[in-house]
């Protein structure tokens, strides 16, 4: 080892931050190298200088100070966002999710229930038992909603119902529509699909 | 689970934890503090502020490492923050030779005698320690931080590179060529 080498380690070798090999290489070093050893000398007694220094001790009651300032300036301990804990907010957050989907859902339900008892039933003519070959010029009334009473099984003694009117179609296919008069499956709106 | 309770329990035991460690490092952390600054009053705000960022950070501290390695490491990044919102720094001039009133100065600054109990030695330790203190001011920061941390705190090199987030090798250059600079500023073996 060259005492350029040397004096790059000399503040390691003081402070016993060498590894063995390098430590036994600047000892070796030093033993014999009286201007690295001087270098080496005067570094050690700056070392010293510094390690006697005595402590300085804060005026007053230091501690305490910390301790109010602390307290006193609302600092709360950040919560470091880990992925667990990520996971964890995300899954409640998932919870919060379901849980207002449900609320609203219900909500819509007990709505729809409510509006459908004021209103009636609301009940479309099925259009696909009518094909365009039976077709007639439109009506000028086809669209267009209205109402009427009607007795339902398990519906209490009338019901309202509301209906759209449709175009006219040829009358030899007038039986395959369903009517007033002709026995057909009405449905309650919601369990009926509107087409 | 009631996250706000937890929280709240939380606060609680980290704040106890918190207090007592305060109580245990406020001394060497104030000592640090003034070792970087060269003053009561900066001494006390670094201290402070120190304090006040490990206590936000309090769920990072890893309890395997010391508290006080940890706080030395926040407090030489807030040492530096300050430094650089600071528009200039003042640095004190290490030229004027130290007095200490009865002459022979150079001998002083070699030996390490006992102070204890001697009036004039009392006088004669209180000025060297300003004119250690001024030497300390003049190194650059980085520098002046691992000096303080090695030879007034007693940090291993893997201490300081932790402190200092850097690596071993980092520390041992800014250690060997803050302490060269030191010497030349105290005049020591020279």
């Amino acid at each position: 080892m060259n005492c350029r080498q040397v004096n790059h380690l000399l503040s390691a070798y003081i402070d016993g931050e060498l590894p063995g090999h390098d430590y036994r290489a600047v000892a070796k070093h030093l033993a014999n190298c009286t201007d690295c050893h001087s270098e080496y000398h005067s570094l050690v007694q700056t070392k010293r200088l510094l390690t006697a220094l005595r402590m300085k001790q804060p005026t007053g009651d230091l501690a305490s100070a910390v301790i109010a300032n602390v307290h006193q300036s609302g600092a709360r301990v950040k919560s470091r966002q880990t992925w667990s804990s990520r996971g964890m907010i995300f899954s409640n957050m998932l919870q919060a999710g379901f849980l207002g989907a449900g609320v609203l859902f219900l909500a819509g339900v007990i709505y729809t229930q409510s509006n459908a008892r004021q209103r009636g039933i609301s009940i479309q003519w099925h259009s696909s038992t009518i094909n365009n070959q039976d077709r007639l010029p439109d009506s000028p009334l086809a669209g267009q909603r209205a109402f009427t009473r009607v007795n339902f099984p398990g519906f209490g003694p009338q019901q309202s119902v509301s209906f759209t009117f449709i175009n006219p179609v040829k009358s030899s296919n007038f039986a395959s529509l369903p009517s007033m008069s002709q026995p057909v499956t009405l449905k309650p709106m919601g369990s009926h699909r509107t087409h | 689970m009631d996250f706000a309770k937890l929280l709240v329990s939380t606060n609680r035991s980290d704040r106890s934890e918190f207090d007592t460690l305060v109580h245990r490092c406020h001394r060497q952390a104030y000592n640090v503090a003034y070792r970087l600054t060269g003053n009561h009053a900066d001494a006390e705000d670094l201290t402070q502020e120190s304090f006040l960022r490990a206590f936000r950070f309090f769920d990072r501290y890893n309890r395997d490492m010391p508290f006080e390695n940890w706080l030395f490491r926040i407090m030489s990044r807030v040492f530096i923050d300050e430094l650089r919102k600071k528009p200039k720094h003042r640095s004190q001039s290490l030229d004027q030779p130290i007095t200490t009133g009865s002459g022979g100065e150079a001998e002083v600054q070699l030996e390490i005698p006992d102070f204890e109990g001697d009036p004039e030695r009392i006088v004669l330790r209180a000025e060297l320690d300003d004119y250690l203190q001024n030497a300390l001011l003049a190194l650059p920061e980085e520098f002046r931080i691992a000096v303080i941390l090695a030879d007034i705190e007693g940090l291993s090199y893997e201490e300081i590179a932790e402190a200092m987030t850097c690596s071993i090798g980092t520390v041992r250059s800014r250690l060997h060529r803050g302490r060269k600079l030191l010497r030349s500023k105290l005049g020591v073996g020279s």
